[in-house]
């Protein structure tokens, strides 16, 4: 694909005005990169657009050029998902962050790309107080349509699945400039849900950005109970977390279950490096959210709790009894971060090292331990401590293991070993059934050995079809 | 000026974490500070299965890593025991007496002055 940047510059400035269009060096930098070992691109451009129909003329001007159009927000996804593969126009939906409506009656919260998960914390808060949002272990400022896109989690994906299951309806610039709606309001004024029609949404969520550019989403919130109550559970195997998880998955009591291993325990007492596991330490962190209506039942809910631990304590699993949030907070006030959601999540963000990286997979929990057994030996043999974030999914029916990676970026050795040892987790989760998610290229090539040819066919097609002149997010997915 | 050092902190269990911001935040209390000024002793505490003990000397503290041969005290309880009595939950000291998820041993008196900067 050749474009004329000149001729693309120019008529970027003539659809929003030169303010909006970056172009120089400086400006670009920070949108060939982010935070993983991922090589960078350089744009051509950037550009804010502020509205669906200034995506509409861009598009249909970047097919006349033949020019790729990356989408991008905070840029967090930790899968160089937004680097420009092969230059081009970067749409910076930054300021595209309106929230046009809560609808109540059906709980759903209609916004833009640019929309972040603090922005819908502060604006439920304010409006809403009795509805609540799901919120990612990721910092306040990311995109909710953009880890919902990705198939990303949140806090309450204990309960409801990855995000992409949250979404009602979308609008949609495709590929050609068409506006398309999916979903209920395909029909209705009333974005309700997805509709007992086809699920053409999902032509958008799961493509990493390659089908077409969401202006707007209807996504749900739920009722916010008046009590809750958080708690952390140690346990002193990895093995004794995956089981206590599992089966307190199975009261279907709760709204968010969670694991961490123990260097992130560390890392909340502002430890970063030389990491080792004391040899009488716990090395799993469960932690527990719950909610109730009254007392009586958050007290019930305690109580059922209790009685699941005392059973697990007699079939040998070995924990600590739960600590609640509160108290550590007041101890170590960075264990706020685990208090309320979103979180800054500085201890993994603001790190002299300057790189962070991971692979996040689905996967099945009867692996849980040999994945984090295997992947931890990856992670330690090359020196990494072996951080991992976990969390039974949708009930329980299947789990998170994400493998997080500090490491030094400013060094090319420790960013090709950090290179190696992601691939290696890649890997070793997929031979157990786990499917990392947000997968950067590097990885679809690993997927492309093993994926159903006709299911790559049929992306392929699909692709072709919507994005005649392969302008959205090209290479990405290796299409 | 009082000091908490915990010795190796990358290598220091959570619950010797824990204790020495539990330390740190008492001892800026000065009353606090000074029922520990004279000290010299040595506590072993178990809670859980995480060993640590500490010794108090000239007014500072340090945090080690499994337990000393021959301690002035011992305190050994579940960690939730534990955190109990560093929230003044005393009413709960007895059932966990009793459910002998809470000991003590040695030198009791030496442990009174460690009850002021473990407040929580």
């Amino acid at each position: 694909m050749k474009m004329n940047r000149d001729a693309v510059i120019k008529r970027l400035k003539d659809i929003v005005g030169p303010d909006r269009v970056l172009t120089s060096q400086t400006d670009l930098e920070p949108y060939s990169a982010d935070m993983t070992e991922a090589e960078p691109h350089m744009p051509d451009a950037a550009v804010f657009p502020l509205s669906t129909q200034e995506i509409v003329q861009i598009v249909k001007m970047a097919n006349e050029e033949k020019c790729p159009l990356i989408s991008s927000v905070a840029r967090t996804n930790l899968g160089g998902l937004t680097i420009p593969e092969r230059g081009g126009l970067i749409l910076d939906l930054t300021r595209m962050r309106k929230i046009h409506a809560v609808n109540t009656d059906e709980m759903y919260i209609m916004i833009e790309p640019g929309t972040t998960f603090q922005d819908v914390k502060d604006y439920l808060e304010t409006h809403h107080p009795d509805l609540r949002f799901s919120y990612p272990l990721s910092p306040p400022w990311t995109g909710v349509i953009a880890n919902t896109l990705l198939n990303g989690l949140a806090n309450l994906s204990f309960r409801g699945g990855t995000m992409d299951q949250w979404i009602n309806c979308m609008e949609v610039v495709l590929p050609t400039g068409e506006i398309m709606k999916t979903g209920s309001a395909v029909l209705t004024d009333i974005w309700w849900g997805k509709g007992p029609i086809p699920d053409l949404g999902a032509l958008f969520y799961g493509w990493q950005g390659t089908t077409g550019i969401v202006t707007k989403m209807a996504v749900e919130v739920y009722p916010k109970l008046p009590y809750n109550e958080r708690a952390f559970i140690l346990c002193y195997r990895l093995e004794d977390g995956f089981d206590l998880m599992r089966t307190l998955s199975r009261t279907l009591l709760f709204d968010d279950i969670g694991g961490l291993s123990w260097p992130t325990g560390k890392m909340l007492f502002g430890l970063r490096e030389n990491l080792v596991k004391a040899s009488d330490e716990p090395e799993f962190f469960v932690y527990i959210d719950y909610a109730a209506n009254t007392k009586g039942e958050l007290s019930a809910k305690k109580k059922v709790l209790n009685g699941v631990l005392k059973k697990a304590a007699k079939r040998g699993v070995e924990f600590e009894n739960p600590l609640d949030v509160p108290t550590l907070v007041r101890v170590n006030p960075a264990f706020e971060k685990f208090a309320s959601f979103p979180t800054t999540l500085d201890f993994l963000l603001e790190t002299e090292a300057g790189g962070l990286t991971w692979v996040g997979t689905y996967g099945p929990t009867a692996h849980w331990s040999e994945v984090s057994r295997k992947c931890h030996a990856i992670q330690e043999e090359a020196g990494f401590p072996p951080v991992l974030v976990s969390r039974p999914m949708k009930l329980g029916h299947y789990g998170v293991a994400r493998f997080i990676q500090i490491f030094r970026k400013n060094d090319p050795e420790h960013r090709k070993l950090v290179r190696q040892v992601n691939e290696k987790i890649f890997e070793t989760a997929l031979d157990l059934g786990y499917i990392p998610y947000k997968a950067p290229v590097w990885g679809w090539d690993k997927f492309l050995k093993r994926i159903d040819p006709i299911y790559r066919q049929k992306m392929e097609q699909i692709k072709k079809m919507l994005d005649p002149n392969g302008i959205m997010n090209p290479g990405k997915m290796r299409l | 000026m009082t000091e908490v050092r915990i010795e190796n902190p990358g290598s220091m269990s959570i619950m010797g974490l824990i204790l020495k911001k539990i330390v740190d935040n008492n001892i800026s209390n000065p009353a606090r500070r000074a029922k520990i000024a004279n000290l010299d002793s040595t506590i072993n505490i178990q809670a859980g299965k995480m060993k640590i003990h500490l010794v108090m000397k000239g007014g500072d503290v340090e945090i080690r890593h499994g337990w000393h041969a021959n301690p002035t005290a011992t305190v050994v309880g579940s960690m939730d025991a534990i955190m109990a009595v560093g929230k003044g939950h005393y009413h709960k000291v007895p059932l966990y007496f009793i459910t002998r998820n809470f000991k003590v041993g040695g030198n009791l008196f030496a442990l009174l002055p460690l009850m002021s900067i473990m407040k929580m």
